[in-house]
């Protein structure tokens, strides 16, 4: 547990690094580049409208904090706002649980996040907190926009020895996650605080010391140099469907079909389908069927049954509901 | 290889019991032939996917799902890892041959009968019928059509009412439903889709709503004086209850922006019974 969180504290410190504040090209320029990027067709009115709405929620209290070595601003809050709408939005962010089951959702989510961070919204939204991190889409997406020793400067050109320990560490940082999810002592949402007390921007953090599984999604999402293996790429759209406190289950199902941490060394041979060409015809898990013809409790378990419900779900009224209703 | 309007015309009917709406769809016949037409085709393109899998039978044959007496390809491929549920509900594709000279997947989906509808003329796309449901062409590939249950009238829900429904969303939801002048609103139906009162409710609201996901959708269950969530969710569009249950309680479709997905009973909550949507051209 100790060495995971020294390994995960080195990538994202390493991570955090490339994520300096820069300044960015705000007003209307900055959102029509937002609308390039994340393919989100909105209005000035709809982004104000979005953000006011989580002022109200408290969502903003999660602004500038981290998801793993990825940063939350004001146009990646939006992005994901408009993507699952603005209360699911929320309780992602508190609970670490999608409630949609849309393919690709959650590399569309956290696609759109990084790509829009860096995006300078202040015109519409008041305020502008220096977002992104190590990520591929949100450097690359606003690098005309940055200044050099920004975000453009996180993009992976770092230098190659560097690289290299940082993939080695990404390597051992994914052995030891499994592993410790395989544990009966600590699960994923055990695994607090990959991104906690690192960020600034003095958004609050707590949220996050719990969501470590989010820290997961966004990480195999977009920081290629860590999660290399396609099957992290699956581990994390399992994620993006079930309640943290269900991830173990599926790293135990991944751990299985995998065998031990050798299966991630790969790298010089190209990864695990190097022709992967055509639609589903290289992939092999059955892991990746989750929603094909199965129900989730065949596929995984009876664990997976109650896995769209909230352990705390239950609504504490009312019977006064039912009558209104009748 | 692309020209084989002879064969398709050739191509001869399976005595399948199909839905009254599909009558004069004609069955697909495949092929387990190391021979068949188009078998070729298929070998190279899935040449991993069938190396991968020691024993697979591929069964193929030709359609012509465009009306221009060129053929396309379909594929099944019989394995454990390619059939779900049963034997005989297999990953079934189907190949076209596009105007950049690549074969594309224009259909992907485990499947037990297929059958292909009338074609309505030159250069039109004839439905598919797979497994009762319509699929019709959409761009660049085939997408299911929804009407596979009974849709779901909602009526508003008074405002006096949603801060209290609103805690089924989240503690968000309940926020912004106690604002002032709410930016989200919700309706509601009386489903009958078990045993017991349910409740299903929608959100709804500029800022509610998500693109591509939908807007969100619980079904309540009442339990003594609470009202619990048994299913969790968002839809575009529609919502239908479906004619099939599970355990005794019936499915509940949801739309997605290109398809729909199946929630079923598991016994304490609704989770994913199956995803219909189309295939994601590469």
């Amino acid at each position: 547990m100790a060495k995971t969180n020294r390994i995960a504290a080195a990538v994202l410190g390493a991570a955090l690094l490339g994520s300096v504040a820069a300044p960015a090209i705000a007003g209307p320029l900055s959102m029509d580049r937002f609308t390039e990027v994340t393919g989100l067709s909105l209005s000035d009115r709809q982004v104000t409208s979005l953000w006011n709405s989580m002022v109200s929620m408290g969502t903003t209290q999660f602004l500038g904090g981290s998801l793993g070595s990825f940063r939350l601003d004001e146009a990646s809050m939006i992005a994901g706002a408009a993507t699952l709408g603005v209360t699911e939005f929320d309780n992602f962010l508190r609970t670490g649980s999608l409630s949609s089951v849309v393919n690709g959702l959650g590399s569309l989510l956290t696609q759109r996040m990084t790509a829009a961070a860096g995006a300078d919204l202040s015109h519409l939204v008041g305020s502008f907190t220096s977002g992104g991190g190590l990520v591929k889409g949100a450097s690359e997406s606003f690098a005309s926009l940055t200044s050099v020793g920004g975000a453009s400067e996180a993009s992976g050109s770092c230098d190659p020895e560097i690289g290299d320990k940082l993939a080695e560490s990404g390597e051992a940082y994914v052995k030891n996650v499994v592993e410790t999810a395989m544990s009966e002592q600590y699960g994923f949402s055990q695994l607090g605080g990959l991104g906690h007390g690192t960020s600034g921007g003095g958004g609050a953090k707590f949220g996050f010391s719990a969501l470590s599984c989010l820290d997961k999604l966004f990480q195999g999402a977009n920081v290629d140099i860590l999660f290399k293996p396609p099957s992290l790429a699956n581990l994390t759209n399992m994620l993006q469907s079930w309640t943290c406190d269900k991830a173990v289950s599926v790293a135990q199902q991944i751990a299985g079909a995998f065998g031990d941490g050798n299966v991630f060394k790969t790298g010089n041979l190209g990864g695990f389908f190097p022709q992967l060409t055509f639609g589903e015809a290289n992939t092999a898990a059955p892991i990746r069927n989750l929603a094909e013809g199965a129900s989730p409790s065949q596929l995984f378990g009876s664990d997976f049954a109650s896995v769209n419900v909230k352990s705390n779900g239950e609504i504490k009224i009312s019977a006064r509901l039912g009558d209104l209703f009748k | 290889m692309r020209t084989i309007a002879a064969t398709v015309a050739a191509i001869g009917a399976l005595a399948v019991a199909l839905p009254s709406y599909a009558q004069d769809a004609t069955p697909v016949r495949l092929d387990p032939s190391p021979d068949a037409r188009g078998r070729n085709v298929v070998n190279a393109v899935f040449r991993d996917y069938i190396a991968q899998r020691i024993g697979i039978q591929v069964e193929t044959g030709l359609v012509d799902i465009e009306g221009n007496g060129t053929a396309e390809i379909v594929a099944r491929f019989v394995h454990s890892e390619s059939c779900r549920e049963k034997a005989s509900r297999c990953r079934t594709v189907i190949l076209r041959y596009g105007p950049d000279k690549t074969w594309k997947i224009v259909f992907d989906r485990p499947a037990d009968t297929i059958a292909l509808g009338k074609n309505r003329g030159a250069w039109t796309f004839s439905d598919l019928y797979v497994d009762g449901v319509r699929w019709t062409w959409k761009n660049v590939a085939y997408a299911p059509s929804r009407g596979v249950g009974e849709k779901v009238t909602f009526s508003p829900v008074p405002r006096d009412t949603a801060v209290a429904i609103a805690a089924a969303f989240g503690q968000g939801a309940t926020k912004l439903a106690s604002a002032p002048d709410p930016v989200i609103s919700f309706e509601f139906a009386r489903p009958k889709v078990g045993p017991g009162e349910h409740l299903l409710v929608r959100m709804k609201g500029e800022v509610a709503c998500g693109d591509p996901v939908g807007c969100p959708v619980r079904l309540l269950e009442k339990d003594g004086s609470t009202w619990r969530p048994i299913l969790e969710g968002a839809t575009v569009g529609d919502v239908e209850v479906s004619k099939v249950s599970r355990e005794g309680r019936n499915d509940i479709v949801l739309g997605t922006k290109h398809g729909y997905v199946v929630m079923g009973w598991s016994g304490k909550s609704y989770g994913v019974a199956e995803v219909v949507e189309p295939t994601a051209i590469k």
